[in-house]
């Protein structure tokens, strides 16, 4: 037998430094948490999971004390083959930059440092670098401006050059918030383990080396409660950014449940109400609203700035729009939590999430939360129906970007609904779809109500509340509840149309109906599409986040009554 | 000394051995003059000299400069003196002899040492003497150059004009004043010849920083070249190499009863006139050092990886993913594909790859159509025996660029002796480059010629690419010196090819992951055939190590065009994977399945026939097809002028959909006469005929005048250039000139039943 091969072990260490991870393997769970180190969970497929070692995981790794011959080590003692040459250098150069520059707090300002001479004037002549750093310092040492503290880490990731952020944080204004012991129900409620885990790495004691970063855990799996733990934590002033007002009151609920925050110091920064209190919940979208007098003609994003806030979390934070990027960056000196379920954007800017917010923290595989029970099992489906004869000719000949409305609105749809909603007669469903008057319709047919955003929201509050309590027992919803919606009880979600290939909408529609349920059974996932139509290549698109994720779609060929 | 006299001399068993040195037997009653006769020629005792060393091939040239080749023993060994000990210069004349190079007794009584006419005849690199090429001048010619010499009265004999001017140019006092009375640009184009190692070839002249004014035309056939001339034409006299042919200075070199010359050398008598020392002095007579290359670091060759990269190469062939040149090799391009495909920087890896797998026997000529190569079955190779056959077949092909049929055989001889020279080194341990080249030069020096300077842009004759990949490593020293290293697990590998031993290399995996995404996860040492299968139904998508492949509607659309129908592609995931093949990607391939051969094409100029009308709608509104111009027949038939069925065929596959050629639609046109000419109507007229004896439908393209129709019909008659037949649709009786019909074909079951 060759030297250096062990067929019994379960990790593929490739040359371009991905790594290839056995899920069957008996020594899988003690890899994956070794590996969970210093290499980034790209996609966890149901028998190969894939990793990556990028610069960023590993400058991470050396952030929270990892050292090279740890990480070495784990490959070693994992890896079937021997390991490629290039995978150790690249390791121990990579890990060698860390710390070579520092970024510490100088008086009132701050200051560039490393211990090699010439390093200093070597970044000063970066086109790049050279303009955030300031006049004068010293030998080995930079000026810099406090305000450019995010756009400086940022050029130096960008030339290789990671800096070890050491100047800390603004404390904020104190404020003192508690998580309870039980909710106001009465019912037990403390922190999961994998929850006190991301916490705990987020923060990592309070020190400069945590305080901001990404949360990614599966839809269901607490990241709400997470960000409160995270709160109490800082102990301070915060602000806390949503997608959309309905998420904004969940928000609210969840504190008011589950926290000491009484509601006088909640305050609602929406379009509606603009009230700036210790804790402030905004949405995204009244931050982007222009107008003048706000900053680059952003009427409310010098809320980031008037406030004391000691923490800003990020909900959703693959939605983040790019005009609270640019103010990210200079809000460096505050703590930033960004929580997530998909950090896939679909414009490519995750590595801009990485590098404004921080760096990826914690990352929960759905399937492993599945096995302990922390998500409900979900079964996903796609069920295919033809096109109507008429239909089809439409189709047919139809120009491209009509074909997918035709095909996704396809009436037979609406049959293939009614045989689900039989089968799940006893369920609580929700109907999910992208076109309005095919909601519409579905709506009307099936005599169910119907939340799109043009639903006021006191009259979805009420539908959503009634759901919860069981008086509804079937929603048509459009995209507007694709996120942050908090509907437990939901164990069936039925896409009759989605928005094209869009992965992260497909993972947060089954999201919906992730929480556990009270007696463990499993949710149901049906994406109903038009066969051999552009609604199914696009539904293809559409499955690949959740596939990656571990789970597997069953197909049904759904043949109506002649 | 003849060779026939050393071969009288050997036992049976040493004659046995020097035949069986030359890949010869020892015939029955064979006598020492019949084997000297078959050993004396270039061809058989030629390939001797291949196999020595610098030092052998000294001894050689000593040897032939002795009167009748022959030399005592002491005068050898006087030459020598103590460069080397006596007992190595027994070493290598034992070896001499045992190739029948020469014969010696080591003695200082009666010993002698001796080689053969028959090896001076062909020895290579002799050094060219002014005693072996004069004799070839004419007697003017000699008088010419005693003139030039400046003897002021030439003798009047040929003989003793030769006499003189080697005696003169071999006195180191005349012959040194000689040369340092030349004019400048002479005295410039000596020393750059003596700097040379007193050789040029006339390529090197023509590039002598001087250019045309050493000696005006150097152009093959050209004045110069014709070198006869520099003796005869007095008015040359200041063209720096006509000045120094005619002092004896420089001596033409010239092939066997040519008039050109190929080059020009200082010669031997001039050489040693002005240099003094001995041939002895001239080259290293021990082996060079090797010398460590400390610290540094390189690649190893990865013999895994290499093995995995042939199974992706057959695969890639066997999938019909190369495409083919006129002369049947493989166009850059796709081996450029393929080489993205591997995620190989390596420009020229692709084509080692291909060159490899060629010279292995690994893919092979095709007779089908549309193929050129295709991949041989290696399910019963074991790792080892498979990167033997690589080996075995790099050793023993050259390039088949190779024009030079006489090189051919050298790059052959190259290869073995380098691979067998390189298994010797200190096995795991870095040497410099450097010194390799060297030793490898003084061990073979007619294989592997003497390193020149690095800045001198010429390629190495040892290669290097092509060796990195199946033995050796290359890397660097920290001072970035160029170092080699060869694995102990290589070596054993080369020494023992049929060791079933797997230092070195993994055994074979056989299964994969087929995962719910589409994407099949294939370890690093996978089996070459299972690549050799997924190829065939799937894309490459990743190769770094473990290869990642993406099953799409693409890849199964391809494996379904190539006659895999659906039922085999699930077997064929099925019967490797570790896993139970997920029902995404069942459904996959049974949809593919399922639309494949819904659209039907045939000719009659091309037709398109589907059982969907919805589906013929959405291909007249497709705007890839719109080159097309698809025309509507019949709800569920449309017609495409001009366009061959093939090309129609690859353009609907193009735009992703899956048709299919109807069956039988074999057109009587096919590529031959143009419709409407007297041998197409002839043609028709036949294919009716017999159409009617077997009672069978044909369907029909035809014009009339203003538009193109078509109709499935039955033949009643032929007959004076007209088609009597009935409309299989509407009963009705058609007369049709058969000129004006474009193509017919026989129509099947289903159409003629409509």
């Amino acid at each position: 037998m060759a030297a250096g091969y062990r067929p019994e072990l379960p990790l593929i260490v490739q040359a371009d430094r991905t790594l290839l991870l056995e899920v069957d393997n008996p020594l899988y769970g003690e890899c994956r948490d070794r590996l969970a180190a210093f290499a980034e969970l790209r996609k966890s497929p149901e028998h190969v999971h894939f990793y990556a070692v990028t610069p960023l995981s590993l400058w991470n790794a050396c952030a929270a004390g990892v050292t090279v011959e740890s990480v070495i080590a784990t490959l070693q003692d994992f890896s079937k083959y021997e390991l490629p040459g290039n995978v150790l250098a690249d390791i121990r150069d990579l890990m060698g930059r860390y710390g070579r520059v520092r970024l510490l707090r100088l008086g009132s300002g701050l200051a560039l440092e490393t211990d090699e001479p010439g390093l200093v004037d070597q970044l000063r002549r970066s086109a790049q670098i050279r303009p955030l750093l300031g006049e004068g310092g010293g030998g080995e040492r930079a000026l810099v401006d406090p305000a450019e503290r995010g756009r400086l880490k940022q050029a130096l990731l960008k030339v290789g050059m990671p800096v070890e952020d050491l100047a800390g944080y603004t404390e904020g204004a104190p404020f003192e918030i508690r998580l309870r012991d039980c909710d106001r129900l009465g019912r037990s409620f403390q922190l999961r383990d994998y929850q006190l885990d991301a916490v705990e790495t987020f923060w990592a004691g309070g020190g400069p080396r945590g305080g901001s970063g990404v949360l990614v855990l599966p839809c269901g799996a607490g990241k709400t409660v997470i960000g409160l733990a995270a709160m109490e934590r800082a102990a301070t002033h915060t602000l806390i950014l949503c997608t959309s007002i309905d998420a904004v009151h969940q928000w609210q609920r969840e504190i008011l449940d589950k926290t000491t925050i009484k509601a006088e110091d909640l305050g609602e920064y929406s379009g509606q109400h603009k009230e700036i209190r210790p804790i402030t919940l905004a949405t995204y979208q009244i931050m982007t609203t222009r107008g003048r007098g706000g900053a680059s003609g952003f009427q409310h994003l010098d809320v980031f700035m008037r406030e004391e806030w000691g923490l800003i979390v990020y909900d959703e934070v693959h939605l983040l729009p790019a005009p609270v990027f640019r103010i990210t960056a200079d809000i460096q000196s505050r703590r930033r939590l960004g929580l997530t379920a998909t950090l896939l954007r679909e414009d490519g800017h995750e590595e801009d999430v990485f590098s404004l917010i921080g760096p990826k923290r914690f990352d929960a595989p759905w399937k492993d939360l599945e096995a302990q029970g922390w998500i409900a099992p979900a079964i996903c489906t796609e069920v295919r129906v033809p096109m109507p004869a008429d239909q089809r000719m439409e189709y047919a000949s139809a120009e491209a970007r009509q074909q997918y409305r035709i095909a996704a609105t396809n009436p037979t749809k609406l049959i293939a609904l009614q045989g689900l909603l039989d089968r799940h007669r006893h369920d609580r469903v929700l109907v999910i779809g992208q076109y309005l008057d095919q909601l519409d319709a579905v709506a009307e047919q099936l005599e169910a109500p119907l939340i799109t955003g043009k639903t006021p929201t006191k009259e979805r509050e009420v539908l959503y509340d009634a759901f919860r309590r069981g008086e509804i027992r079937l929603l048509v919803v459009s995209k507007v509840a694709n996120f942050a919606i908090d509907l437990p009880e939901a164990n069936v979600a039925i896409e009759i149309s989605g928005a094209f290939g869009s992965r992260q909408e497909e993972a947060q529609r089954l999201g919906r109906i992730l929480r556990p349920k009270a007696d463990g059974g499993q949710a149901s996932f049906y994406a109903i599409v038009s066969q051999q139509t552009v609604d199914q290549d696009f539904s293809d698109h559409r499955q690949l986040f959740l596939t990656e994720q571990g789970y597997r779609y069953e197909i049904e060929d759904f043949v109506p009554a002649a | 000394m003849q060779l026939k006299d050393l071969l009288e001399r050997l036992s049976p068993a040493e004659l046995a051995d020097l035949l069986a040195e030359y890949g010869l037997e020892l015939q029955e009653n064979a006598d020492a003059t019949a084997v000297a006769g078959l050993l004396a020629s270039y061809q058989i005792l030629g390939r001797a000299f291949f196999e020595l060393d610098v030092f052998q091939l000294l001894i050689l040239k000593w040897l032939v400069r002795q009167p009748g080749y022959e030399a005592p023993w002491s005068k050898l060994i006087d030459e020598i003196g103590d460069r080397v000990s006596p007992e190595y210069v027994v070493e290598e004349l034992h070896d001499l002899r045992r190739w029948g190079l020469v014969d010696y007794r080591a003695s200082d009584q009666r010993g002698f040492v001796t080689t053969f006419a028959e090896v001076a005849s062909i020895l290579p690199g002799r050094a060219i003497a002014l005693a072996d090429f004069l004799p070839t001048r004419s007697s003017e010619e000699l008088r010419a150059m005693c003139s030039a010499i400046g003897f002021p009265k030439p003798p009047s004999l040929k003989d003793e004009r030769l006499r003189a001017i080697v005696r003169a140019l071999s006195d180191p006092a005349y012959c040194t004043a000689l040369a340092g009375n030349l004019a400048t640009p002479a005295r410039a184009l000596f020393d750059w010849i003596r700097a040379r190692a007193g050789q040029v070839t006339l390529a090197e002249l023509q590039r002598y920083p001087g250019g045309g004014a050493v000696a005006g035309d150097l152009a093959w056939g050209g004045y110069a070249a014709y070198y006869t001339s520099f003796y005869t034409t007095r008015n040359r006299k200041s063209e720096p190499l006509a000045n120094l042919l005619q002092l004896g200075l420089v001596v033409p070199i010239v092939q066997i009863g040519g008039w050109y010359a190929i080059g020009f050398a200082v010669p031997e008598e001039v050489r040693v006139a002005l240099e003094g020392g001995s041939l002895f002095d001239t080259d290293a007579l021990l082996p060079p050092k090797l010398e460590p290359a400390e610290g540094a670091r390189g690649e190893l060759p990865n013999l895994t990886t290499l093995l995995r990269d042939v199974g992706h190469l057959l695969g890639f062939v066997g999938a019909g993913r190369c495409e083919w040149r006129q002369d049947g090799e493989p166009y850059a391009r796709s081996l450029q594909a393929l080489g993205k495909a591997l995620r190989n920087p390596d420009k020229a890896y692709p084509a080692l790859l291909w060159s490899l797998c060629v010279s292995a026997g690994l893919l092979e000529r095709s007779r089908r159509a549309g193929e050129q190569f295709i991949p041989i079955d290696v399910v019963e190779a074991s790792p080892p025996a498979l990167f033997d056959r690589l080996i075995d077949g790099w050793a023993s092909t050259a390039p088949p660029a190779t024009q030079n049929p006489d090189m051919v055989g050298i790059i052959i001889l190259r290869r073995l002796q380098a691979l067998q020279l390189l298994g010797n080194l200190p096995p795991d341990t870095w040497v410099t480059k450097d010194s390799v080249e060297q030793y490898l030069h003084f061990q073979r020096p007619l294989l592997f010629p003497a390193p020149g300077p690095k800045s001198s842009g010429v390629t190495s004759a040892i290669e290097w690419p092509a060796l990195r990949r199946l033995i050796l490593a290359e890397g660097e020293t920290p001072n970035g010196t160029a170092a080699v290293l060869v694995p102990e697990a290589t070596q054993r590998l080369l020494a023992d090819p049929a060791t079933d031993q797997l230092d070195g290399l993994l055994p074979w995996e056989d299964t994969w992951v087929v995962q719910p995404d589409r994407s099949v996860i294939v370890p690093p040492n996978i089996h070459p055939q299972a690549l050799l299968d997924l190829w065939g139904a799937a894309e490459l998508e990743e190769n770094q190590g473990a290869s990642i492949f993406r099953l799409s509607g693409t890849s199964i659309a391809a494996a379904l065009n190539r006659g895999i129908p659906a039922d085999d592609l699930k077997q064929l995931l099925a019967k490797r994977s570790r896993t139970p093949i997920p029902a995404t990607v069942e459904r996959l391939i049974d949809d593919q399945g399922q639309r494949y051969g819904r659209i039907r094409l045939g000719p009659a100029q091309t037709y398109v026939r589907t059982d969907d009308p919805a589906l013929l709608d959405e291909l007249e509104h497709s705007r890839k097809l719109g080159a097309l111009q698809l025309v509507r027949l019949a709800p569920d038939v449309a017609i495409i002028d001009g366009v061959a069925p093939s090309l129609a065929l690859e353009t609907l596959r193009k735009a992703g959909y899956l048709p299919v050629l109807d069956r039988g639609a074999k057109p009587v046109g096919g590529n031959g006469p143009v419709p409407g000419s007297p041998a197409f109507v002839r043609r028709l007229s036949n294919f009716f005929m017999q159409l009617m004896s077997q009672g069978e439908h044909a369907s029909v393209m035809w014009s009339t005048g203003q538009q193109s129709r078509h109709a499935i019909v039955e033949p009643l008659d032929v007959w004076e250039g007209q088609l009597y037949a009935r409309d299989a649709n509407t009963g009705k009786n058609l007369t049709i000139s058969l000129e004006m019909i474009a193509d017919a074909v026989v129509a099947d079951e289903v159409e003629a039943a409509r």
